[in-house]
């Protein structure tokens, strides 16, 4: 068992490895009543492929992670969900483009709880009825969302952005590959991904490590090794986006723009270097863009935006984007108005004091989101992926220097960009 | 924890402290009656006071004072409780004795100070907000969950004054004349009765001593004791609107007669988890689970109006089937023709989420709320009890009192949009 103290902010992490297969970190959360575990496979909508144990490889189709996040709680064609209700949990699940979770929150019996997170995780029982059954459950899913003139933007927005990343596909997949997906392909991309070895659990809450890890040591069961393995996503993305511009009626009364910026993943850097430059990329975006800026201020002093406008950075292994929206009368000014900011980033003057603020915020940020025991928790497991523990993040954010960042925007390509316009319907008798 | 209520004249402090938080939440709540016109001018009011002030005339200059104050955020919002209309304000601050500055706490109450007693009202500020609004307002139909909850909201609510948004209405926004902004702040400031709570990890004393130096509230009026609307919802023909939708969105709507904290309140609260609460709820079960006929399907009890909404989305075909079930469903409790194991279900749903609620600053101050207004002990074990001690034949004779009123119906001409 390996016990880490960070002063600075009071808290605690245990971490030791069960059958010398499974990490668990355990954060202690002193006084809390409950207690919030995450249990998570790098299995996300981005993967499509695996490698049988003879080396073959295939390909299942879209929305496969998801539909399989869907069946995991079901054994012997009921829902186990009951069960962790009984014993004070309440359990949920997601799915993202890296990775599926599923999490329970519990005021009792957390460790009878665990063991049986961990025997739906790894035990599952797929049935052909059962899968059947839920393909109309994740078409009313996606029906919900087709309903959702904001949802479509992101999702075109996306296609456009991108040529070839699986990014450009909705994690629910599309309704032909719902259909198509059959037991096998859930079977076989759980043996290739669920492993042990590649899971993480997460406890955050009020309990005894060791007491936790000599009951699990006892009870838990892990499976067998299996000998199929994931295949990493192959990045064969351009530089270049797909399609610069879109305009396109949806239905809404207001036209909404959103813009993305492309930037090629650096798969050079070490990971430290990659984390630090994500970080920097926010800094960078928050200072110049976000709602502190000059430009925001012109913006919505010259009426381009409203308090719907929003920044948003994402930095993973295999895609890097920042999108920059707002819903707005004057979408050309607006698309002009960042273009114009987009093309000064090397030109960009940042102040002693507009540093220090960022970087204020970042500390206070920081540790807001302590007090969230779910935040905590997904934000650990995002970190130590990269064998980084979340803690020391902000001890990488403050080592930034005001050069670093400065260097970032020069040399940082905004040219890359793709920009969709939903403007309402033109209904019949409009001019 | 411990709630401590202080009180200085008719205004209430609390101060809820606990060791859990590395966080500051201090609310302030102001009380005033529900009312069209005024939400709005009320609602505008008080977005133009979290916008900028005196001492940080633009909303750039007040961002970046809060950047600086390690990610101090400063909220406002307009809700509603019962027949009240409530501004509500929040800062929500790092624990001080994680900043190394010894002015942390006394900036961020001169942030409130100023956001409260140093307003910028002006004309251009107003117009901006006025936009604002607006442009929320024409969101809502953006999508069309949300829109399809309005059009519902605004049909049982009609002509009853339930109907009011605590933002106001649309067709009120141009009319609003600075001059009314102004009145309105007034009457908040000077009038309103207020309720102040503070969450987390402090010394109550010297908080409580500061927050009174920092906000001289001198004058507010005593806090309310009647929140109810109790006029009566009759019988409404149901409606059904059309649109070109994915989803159809059906809303069927039940009259308890009770009301939150009357005698049968925390039966109807575990009739409510059971009949649509959480994935263990039997509508859950009969019409996602066993049907596939929707991906969710939820009931919500509205104590300040007593009713009970249901709310599920799915095929334009399958939405007679639905509505089928959920009535059946209903009858089936009414007769007793559900397992031990679905009550038990139900009440070990709301303890959970009961004591989980004591985890979140923002739970903690409602729940003091409650205690304070309406009576609700602040107490976690009394709450627990009174969901334990509701009996089967409590809830079956409950459900037979129940009435169903309005059915609503927003969905397509045909299925064409549907992705299977």
């Amino acid at each position: 068992m390996k016990k880490t103290q960070y002063k600075t902010f009071h808290e605690t992490v245990y971490h030791f490895q069960l059958q010398g297969r499974l990490d668990v970190y355990l954060i202690k959360k002193p006084d809390f009543s409950k207690t919030y575990v995450t249990l998570s496979a790098p299995l996300g909508s981005i993967h499509r492929r695996y490698k049988d144990g003879e080396g073959t490889l295939h390909e299942v189709p879209a929305g496969a992670a998801h539909f399989l996040e869907h069946k995991i709680f079901e054994r012997d064609g009921k829902d186990i969900s009951e069960d962790f209700s009984m014993d004070e949990a309440q359990i949920n699940a997601f799915t993202e483009h890296h990775r599926t979770t599923y999490l329970f929150s519990a005021t009792n019996h957390v460790l009878s709880n665990v063991e049986r997170l961990f025997k739906a995780f790894f035990f599952p029982d797929f049935t052909d009825k059962g899968v059947e059954k839920e393909k109309n459950i994740i078409a009313e899913e996606l029906n919900m969302h087709l309903d959702d003139p904001y949802y479509e933007q992101y999702h075109r927005l996306m296609r456009n952005l991108y040529q070839n990343h699986p990014l450009r596909e909705d994690i629910l997949g599309t309704k032909e590959s719902i259909g198509a997906l059959r037991k096998e392909h859930l079977k076989a991309m759980h043996e290739a991904y669920y492993q042990p070895e590649k899971a993480t659990c997460v406890i955050v809450g009020d309990l005894d490590a060791y007491r936790v890890k000599a009951h699990l040591t006892e009870n838990a069961v892990l499976p067998e090794k299996t000998f199929s393995e994931p295949v990493p996503h192959f990045l064969d993305e351009p530089a270049n986006v797909q399609k610069e511009r879109e305009v396109a009626e949806l239905d809404l009364l207001m036209p909404s723009v959103l813009i993305g910026v492309k930037f090629l993943p650096e798969m050079h850097m070490d990971i430290k270097s990659r984390i630090r430059e994500r970080l920097s990329l926010s800094i960078l975006m928050s200072l110049l863009l976000g709602k502190s800026s000059d430009v925001f201020e012109r913006m919505m002093e010259s009426g381009v935006i409203n308090d719907t406008y929003g920044l948003d950075v994402a930095v993973e292994d295999t895609y890097s984007h920042v999108l920059i929206g707002t819903e707005t009368e004057k979408p050309e000014a607006f698309e002009a108005s960042i273009l114009e900011a987009l093309k000064k980033f090397p030109e960009a003057k940042i102040t002693d004091a507009d540093f220090r603020r960022i970087k204020n915020n970042l500390i206070g940020s920081f540790i807001h989101g302590l007090d969230s025991l779910e935040a905590l928790a997904h934000q650990f497991t995002e970190y130590i992926q990269y064998d980084i523990v979340f803690f020391d993040v902000l001890e990488i954010a403050q080592s930034i220097t005001k050069e670093e960042i400065l260097s970032l925007a020069k040399r940082l390509d905004t040219s890359k960009l793709s920009r969709f316009i939903a403007m309402p319907q033109t209904k019949q008798g409009d001019v | 924890m411990n709630l401590t209520i202080e009180r200085h004249k008719d205004i209430a402090y609390h101060y809820i402290a606990t060791r859990q938080f590395k966080t500051v939440q201090i609310t302030l709540r102001f009380f005033d009656e529900l009312e069209e016109k005024s939400a709005t001018a009320r609602h505008l009011m008080l977005s133009m006071l979290k916008a900028k002030n005196r001492l940080h005339p633009s909303r750039k200059a007040l961002t970046r004072k809060l950047e600086e104050l390690y990610d101090t955020s400063l909220s406002g919002v307009s809700l509603k409780l019962g027949n009240k209309h409530i501004n509500q304000f929040g800062v929500n601050i790092v624990n001080p004795s994680f900043i190394d500055d010894p002015r942390f706490f006394e900036d961020v109450l001169e942030i409130l100070r100023a956001t409260l007693f140093n307003p910028r009202f002006d004309e251009k500020t107003l117009e901006e907000e006025k936009q604002f609004l607006k442009d929320y307002f024409k969101a809502e139909y953006a999508n069309k969950a949300r829109y399809a909850a309005k059009r519902y909201r605004d049909h049982l609510f009609a002509g009853h004054p339930n109907r009011i948004n605590p933002l106001g209405a649309m067709e009120h926004i141009d009319a609003i004349t600075l001059e009314e902004v102004e009145k309105a702040y007034e009457r908040m400031i000077g009038q309103n009765s207020l309720l102040v709570s503070v969450v987390g990890d402090f010394d109550e004393e010297r908080v409580h001593r500061r927050l009174r130096a920092a906000l001289p509230f001198e004058t507010n009026a005593p806090l309310p004791d009647d929140f109810f609307l109790r006029s009566a919802f009759e019988k409404k023909e149901p409606i059904t609107e059309t649109m070109p939708l994915a989803q159809d969105r059906l809303f069927m709507t039940l009259s308890s007669g009770v009301f939150y904290g009357d005698e049968g309140y925390f039966t109807m609260v575990v009739l409510t988890a059971l009949l649509g609460e959480g994935g263990d709820s039997l509508l859950f079960r009969r019409v996602r689970e066993e049907k596939s006929l929707a991906y969710y399907v939820h009931a919500q009890y509205r104590p300040f109006s007593a009713l009970v909404s249901i709310h599920s989305a799915m095929k334009k075909k399958n939405v007679e089937q639905a509505k089928a079930l959920i009535e059946e469903t209903l009858e089936d409790i009414k007769a007793g023709n559900f397992k031990k194991r679905s009550l038990d279900l139900a009440k070990q749903y709301l303890i959970t989420s009961i004591k989980q609620s004591f985890d979140s600053p923002r739970s903690l101050s409602l729940i003091a709320l409650r205690h304070q207004l309406l009576s609700m002990p602040f107490d976690e074990s009394y709450m627990l009890k009174k969901i334990r001690d509701v009996s089967k034949t409590d809830v079956m004779e409950t459900a037979k009192r129940l009435r169903w009123i309005f059915t609503y119906v927003l969905g397509s001409e045909d299925d064409e949009k549907d992705a299977i």
